[in-house]
């Protein structure tokens, strides 16, 4: 413990010398310092209803235009007089009650595009109107911010074989982690021989010498990594969720990334996904499947936060490619849609409900139109949550709204 | 023809030691057998070069399996049994340099199979790649900007004589010829029109006279009815584009930062040869650059070269499913160059948690899950030379038996580097 | 006088016959919880030893392999050193000594397990050889045996943990002193209680029959009796598709005296059952779905289309599962299903999945793969798959419809899906021919695509039609019209009573791994094999699939019980 905190100090104190950020693995230490804060994002892939996820109970056009899958006053859980939450979303319901959920609503893009491939593109790469898949937008931020995260893993993509265009950046490769496994230290031998092969290569590797060469570099990197798989190693072991997560993928997920975040890996953006939500028919039984592991999902992560002091630190938002049509079709399903809400969770965000519904009467092409432009949002959380710019993320400025407390 | 000279000037080959044959081995191939140092020590500089440079009689094992692999990829159409083919070459040519030099150019015309979703174009520009390989980069060139791959990949059929689509111009200049800061916006419109209309139709390139834009433009000071070879030709006459073609080869070959002085050298080079690569490539492998202090341990391993190296290194017959998994995990799956300007490489291949994955590679082979491992024999030095070609401090103290420290100099940070 | 010493002698010798014709099952003592029998072992063994089988494996690159290792190198030795000590190879031994055994495992004081072991040699001149090589051995490590004198007989004592007594045609091993005792008694025709009059093995005898080259059966009960075996099954299964295919069993086998596995084979091939049984009238109403009626057949014969390489069908009531899969599986099950019902809705707008869809299947559902070739190509796809049906009973004519819709909307989807995502794949329109006088809807490209190694997509020409009652789905325009040959011929005349059945004909599968040889080749060396590793390997396999014509699994309902059947049938 010693020699760590040693080896901790003279690294600390090199790294302020060289005016470089400090370790990851040691840097969190104040809320306030936004280079300790985190973005977990929530893709729900498909086209999410958001009509039916925040509910325009009382509208009578609502009533109307979906004779069977509406849902009334009584079977919903009510945030005023005219909105509420879909049944299932009572854990959200509590968080939003708690004060630490806000909701975006009419949220999109101009010209919506209504093909699942093209408008998740958009969504990944914030170019409407532009077939250029080159980067994401989080890696255009990344790649902005590149002088601070270098050497660093600036995100992690959790459950997916292929890395989502958003995170894709010309500056860093960010991992896609099927398990947890991915971030131990394999090693032969038993218990005690793997201590000591872990504390030969710890002293071998060294703390650089300070140096700007590629070496200094490797050894930087070499021993942030070897003390990362540790704690990883020790959260594995000693990791207890404050509640359960449930068993279903995104909870697995999500409780993949506590994991990782108690770890202090030093990742700033973490992004999962839900799939399923492209409900053309018999939607409202596959939309309450949908609506239970996202709600169950979202608040054991919540509590699990809370619990050990992260929820502060961690913004987690989720995200559709569009919503779905006002008017039901004849299959008891929805087609492809516009605008659509999105959630906002933790103990920074300023709660509530942000901008009105979208109007159910004035519609372009029988869809809702949206009134706060997707970089917005996205500019928020670069700037006002991440501390990065965001101009070249989302290729421009965008007004932002204040989605932080 | 003038005789390089300076930095450039040969390596005196009474020098010639094991350790700059296993230099020289790590950077013209993928890693060396103990076997293979031998035999370049032995050879000497001159010999070895001439052989690195003759195309070479592949063997009858070669000959039997590369066809076999090749077709498999275009009958199953899977990007993983290109991929695989292509480590099989990688792996067991009579030509290795040909290979990295088809690396390299596949980095630096980076396309990817992600749009493209074709094996038998991005076969084809693959092989293009390799007929040049050793060739002339003037011909490669050319020769990109009608390939079927590289025309899907930069929305060849786009570019119409009405709507210019700047995709391909752009990147001509930016990552192809001349490199960021040697041309204005107007140079890519005006190269974006010369070469309008063309276009791929039945998966051929295909010459859209229709489209094409026969009025006047103007690049660099020259005004005429251009076409895409004209602006080729021009990008190739412009005094960028040997500079940049430089640090493509400095930064594969020899170093990971040139400086202002190795960039001239090795540009006047390649102006002086025009483009042809042989002759430079004899030259950057012989010289006192490539020999000297700055030049050693002085580039990261990217994941192909790190993976098959230390196959080659320890003599293991790699599971070539296994090496093309894990080498897309520590981020190189090959024809899928995640951007438009490929792999960065250098310190982009490090981060944690790919540092992590690269010691639990050297785990993983030392356990045999790559293919059998022949039993450690020799003593700690030999498996230095063959792994680290460098002495550690601290390293000899460690680890009692041969196979511990033979894992611990594959986690040392010195072994990421070549 | 005479007449009655004729008599006494008469009848001793007939007992002497009998007795040694009884089955060791007699001399076995009573209330084992597992026993075993093999009977006939070493004439196998001898047939294998001379099968061109065995030699085509001795020569296989795997073989030498096998060769190389140190364990090989240690075995053969030892080997060496038993056969020297016998005076006779493994094989003759085998044939001489051990073509009758049984094994009896009780449960012993404290939990133990105990047993008994039996041989009975079928050459006993061999065996007096085997004996007195053995005997100076026994000498030799005499402190741990200790010699005991029973009688004419001798017991060999190790250690008190297993007692041997090796008679001039038998020999007996049991590991306590009672058991030995009463395994002697049984040898000698004096054990009152056996395992002959053991009520489970007499069942499973009775439902699967007496005579095989080796039987095996566990007393249920017993052993849950005695192990405290988790035979309470759970109420809900937690996998879908463990559900459709075991569910039913699994409820039978719970209550069963009995789990039996018997093995036969001989010249023309083998046959491995497992059975338990049970009152299937008396399954509850839960289950109902899984089993077909006991008296009827359940399953079809698979259709005798030219080139078949395989098939599997089962006998299920689909709709009566989906309706009960609330009571059958358990919760994190159920997303699935909504998933499924939202995906299938997508497909078949304005139907209910549970009320339209699933009543529209029959009970039985069959899936075939048959070898097809590729005229309507101007080429052949590098990869040649064979053509797959998928055919079920229609419960109403009218339902043939509804698939049609479903088959539409998927060829036009892949059309849409196909330019979306760049994939390499010609476009197509659908049209539809009659072959004697069935309609058949089917595809055909815009351009028919060229060249000898086209994307495998192009294995798959989707067709539909219906066929005598049946819907059919295939991947292949001619397997389709063969379809329609094989099932205009009466399919119900003999058909055995299954209830599911998977079925392999392995000459077919052979020219399969022949017209694909590179692919298999590339597959292997991509793994790190040589070319000729490689090569050696795929003719091994084809070798393989040379000795064996057939294999099924199958599973049927009897009034009685249930079993599972594995069997082969050599070319």
């Amino acid at each position: 413990m010693n020699n760590r905190r040693t080896f901790l100090k003279t690294v600390g104190a090199t790294s302020v010398a060289l005016g470089t950020l400090p370790h990851p693995v040691f840097a969190r230490t104040a809320v306030n310092d936004p280079d300790g804060r985190i973005l977990v994002l929530v893709q729900l892939a498909g086209g999410n209803d958001g009509l039916n996820t925040v509910i325009p109970f009382a509208n009578d056009v609502y009533q109307k235009r979906r004779p069977s899958l509406a849902l009334g006053k009584g079977a919903t859980l009510g945030l005023t007089d005219e909105l509420a939450l879909h049944p299932q979303l009572s854990g959200l319901k509590e968080i939003y009650d708690e004060g630490a959920l806000g909701i975006v609503q009419g949220v999109g893009y101009p010209n919506p595009n209504r093909s699942h491939f093209r408008s998740m593109d958009i969504w990944h790469t914030a170019k409407p109107g532009v077939a250029d898949k080159r980067d994401g937008w989080l890696g255009r931020a990344f790649d902005a911010a590149s002088k601070k995260l270098a050497g660093q893993v600036p995100a992690i993509a959790l459950g997916t074989g292929r890395l989502p265009l958003g995170l894709v950046s010309t500056k860093f490769t960010v991992p896609t982690v099927r398990s947890l496994k991915d971030y131990q230290l394999q090693l032969a031998g038993n218990k005690a021989e793997q201590t000591t092969q872990r504390k030969q290569m710890r002293e071998l590797v060294g703390s650089g010498t300070g140096g700007n060469s590629d070496l200094d570099f490797l050894r930087r990197t070499a021993a942030t990594a070897l003390d990362t798989s540790e704690k990883i190693q020790s959260v594995l072991e000693e990791y207890q969720p404050a509640q359960p997560y449930p068993q279903n993928g995104l909870g697995q997920r999500l409780q993949n990334v506590a994991q990782l975040i108690t770890a202090d890996l030093g990742a700033r953006v973490y992004f999962v996904s839900l799939d399923g939500f492209d409900t053309h028919a018999e939607q409202a039984g596959a939309h309450n499947s949908l609506m239970t592991e996202l709600s169950t999902a979202l608040s054991a992560f919540y509590a699990d936060l809370k619990a050990h002091g992260l929820s502060k630190r961690v913004t987690t938002a989720t995200f559709s490619e569009f919503g779905r049509r006002v008017k039901e079709n004849g299959s008891l399903g929805t087609d492809h849609g516009a605008a659509g809400p999105m959630f906002l969770m933790g103990d920074s965000v300023k709660a509530g409900l942000h901008g009105a519904h979208p109007s159910l009467t004035d519609l372009d092409q029988g869809d809702l139109k949206h009134h706060t432009d997707f970089r917005s949002i996205y500019t928020a959380l670069l700037e006002d949550w991440l501390g990065w710019n965001a101009e070249a993320a989302v290729g421009g400025k965008f007004k932002k709204p204040r989605l932080f407390a | 023809m003038a005789q390089p000279t300076g930095i450039l000037a040969p390596h005196h080959a009474a020098q010639w030691s094991r350790r700059d044959a296993t230099h020289f081995l790590w950077r013209t191939q993928f890693g060396a057998s103990a076997a293979e140092i031998t035999r370049v020590h032995r050879d000497g500089i001159a010999r070895t070069l001439e052989r690195l440079l003759t195309p070479q009689t592949e063997d009858d094992e070669f000959q039997t399996v590369e066809p076999i692999l090749r077709d498999t990829a275009l009958d199953t159409g899977s990007v993983a049994s290109l991929q695989t083919w292509w480590l099989h070459r990688m792996f067991y040519s009579a030509n290795p340099l040909t290979e990295r030099m088809a690396l390299l150019w596949h980095n630096h015309f980076a396309t990817s199979f992600a749009k493209v979703r074709s094996v038998p174009h991005m076969l084809a520009q693959n092989n293009a790649f390799r007929t040049e390989a050793l060739g002339s980069f003037r011909r490669l060139l050319h020769g990109m900007s009608k390939d079927v791959a590289m025309l899907i990949w930069l929305d060849g059929n786009a570019n119409r004589k009405r709507h210019a689509n700047e995709n391909f111009a752009r990147e001509v200049m930016e990552l192809f010829s001349l490199g960021e800061g040697n041309y204005t916006e107007d140079d890519i419109k005006q190269a974006a029109r010369s070469f309008t209309g063309w276009h791929v139709r039945d998966d051929e390139y295909w010459f859209n006279a229709r489209q094409h834009d026969n009025t006047d433009k103007t690049l660099f000071g020259k005004t005429a009815n251009l076409d895409g070879h004209d602006v080729i030709d021009l990008c190739l006459a412009h005094r960028a584009c040997p500079r940049f073609i430089a640090l493509k080869l400095l930064r594969e070959f020899v170093l990971e930062s040139p400086t202002e002085a190795h960039l001239s050298a090795v540009a006047a080079r390649i102006r002086e040869h025009d483009y042809a690569l042989a002759p430079v490539m004899r030259e950057l492998l012989s010289s006192k650059l490539f020999f000297s202090g700055a030049a050693r341990h002085a580039r990261i391993k990217g994941p192909v070269e790190l993976i098959l190296g230390a196959c080659r290194a320890l003599s293991v017959r790699p599971n070539l499913q296994a090496v093309n998994q894990l080498s897309g995990q520590l981020g190189q799956a090959l024809f899928e160059p995640p951007t438009v300007k490929g792999w960065e490489g250098g310190r982009l291949w490090i981060t944690s948690a790919s540092l992590l994955q690269r010691n639990n590679f050297a785990h993983r082979l030392l356990q045999g899950g790559l293919g059998k491992l022949p039993k450690p024999e020799g003593k700690p030095e030999h498996y230095r030379e063959l792994l680290l070609a460098q002495a550690v401090p601290g390293l000899d103290a460690k680890a009692v038996s041969t196979r511990q420290q033979v894992h611990l100099m594959m986690t040392l940070p010195e072994f990421q580097l070549t | 006088m005479k007449a009655r010493w004729m008599i006494f002698l008469c009848a001793a010798l007939f007992t002497i016959a009998a007795q040694a014709a009884k089955p060791l099952s007699h001399a076995m003592p009573a209330g084992a919880l597992a026993y075993a029998e093999v009977n006939g072992l070493g004439k196998r063994l001898i047939e294998l030893r001379d099968s061109d089988l065995l030699k085509a494996a001795m020569v296989s690159p795997q073989f030498k392999e096998l060769q190389g290792l140190e364990q090989w190198t240690q075995f053969m030795a030892l080997r060496g050193v038993i056969e020297g000590y016998l005076a006779m190879d493994a094989w003759t031994a085998a044939d001489k000594l051990f073509n009758e055994i049984a094994v009896g495992v009780y449960s012993g004081a404290g939990g133990e397990p105990s047993a008994v072991v039996m041989f009975r040699v079928s050459d006993t001149v061999a065996w007096a050889k085997v004996r007195k090589q053995v005997d100076p051995l026994i000498t030799l490590v005499d402190e741990a045996v200790k010699r005991e004198p029973a009688g004419d007989r001798e017991i060999l004592n190790f250690s008190d943990q297993l007692f041997v007594i090796l008679d001039k045609d038998w020999a007996l091993l049991a590991s306590t002193r009672t058991l030995l005792a009463k395994g002697l008694a049984g040898l000698q025709g004096k054990l009152s209680k056996s395992m002959a009059g053991d009520e489970a093995l007499q069942q499973m005898r009775a439902d699967m029959g007496g005579d095989h080259l080796a039987e095996v059966c566990l007393n249920v009960p017993a052993a849950a009796k005695a192990y405290g075996l988790p035979l309470e099954l759970p109420e809900k299964m937690d996998n879908a598709a463990n559900s459709l295919l075991f569910h039913g069993i699994l409820e039978v086998a719970a209550g069963s005296p009995y789990l039996g596995l018997t093995l036969g084979a001989d010249k023309t091939g083998f046959k491995l059952t497992s059975g338990v049984s049970g009152d299937v009238a008396k399954v509850r109403e839960k289950h109902e779905w899984f089993l077909s009626d006991p008296t009827k057949p359940g399953t079809r014969d698979f259709p005798t289309v030219p080139g078949l390489m395989g098939g599997f069908t089962m006998h299920r009531n689909l709709a009566e599962w989906y309706k009960k899969r609330e009571e059958l599986l358990t919760e994190d099950q159920q997303a699935g299903f909504d998933e499924f019902e939202a995906a299938l809705g997508n497909l078949l707008p304005g139907q209910n999945v549970e009320d339209d869809v699933m009543p529209a299947f029959g009970s039985t559902f069959t899936l075939i793969a048959a070898r097809q070739t590729f005229d309507h190509l101007q080429g052949e796809p590098g990869i040649k798959l064979p053509g797959f049906a998928l055919m079920f009973d229609l419960e109403k004519p009218q339902n043939g419809r509804l698939f049609q819709l479903l088959f539409q909307t998927i060829v036009t989807i892949t059309n849409i899906v196909g330019v979306e995502e760049g994939l390499d794949r010609q476009p197509s329109v659908m049209t539809a021919v009659v072959y004697k006088g069935v309609p058949i809807n089917t595809i055909e490209y815009l351009k028919p695509p060229q060249g000898k190694q086209l994307n495998i997509g192009y294995n798959f020409v989707p067709c539909a039609a219906t066929i005598n009652g049946r819907f059919v789905f295939c991947t292949s325009l001619q397997l389709c019209k063969s379809l329609v040959d094989a099932l205009a011929k009466p399919q119900d005349a003999k058909r055995e009573n299954r209830n599911l059945n998977f079925e392999l004909h392995l000459s077919e599968l052979k020219d399969l791994v022949t017209v694909n040889q590179k692919a298999l080749l590339a597959s292997r060396i991509q793994q790190g094999k040589t070319a000729t590793g490689a090569k050696g390997e795929i003719q091994l396999v084809e070798q393989l699939l040379d000795f064996v014509k057939l294999m099924r699994l199958s599973t049927s309902v009897k009034e009685k019980g249930f079993q599972l059947q594995l069997e082969g049938q050599w070319k």
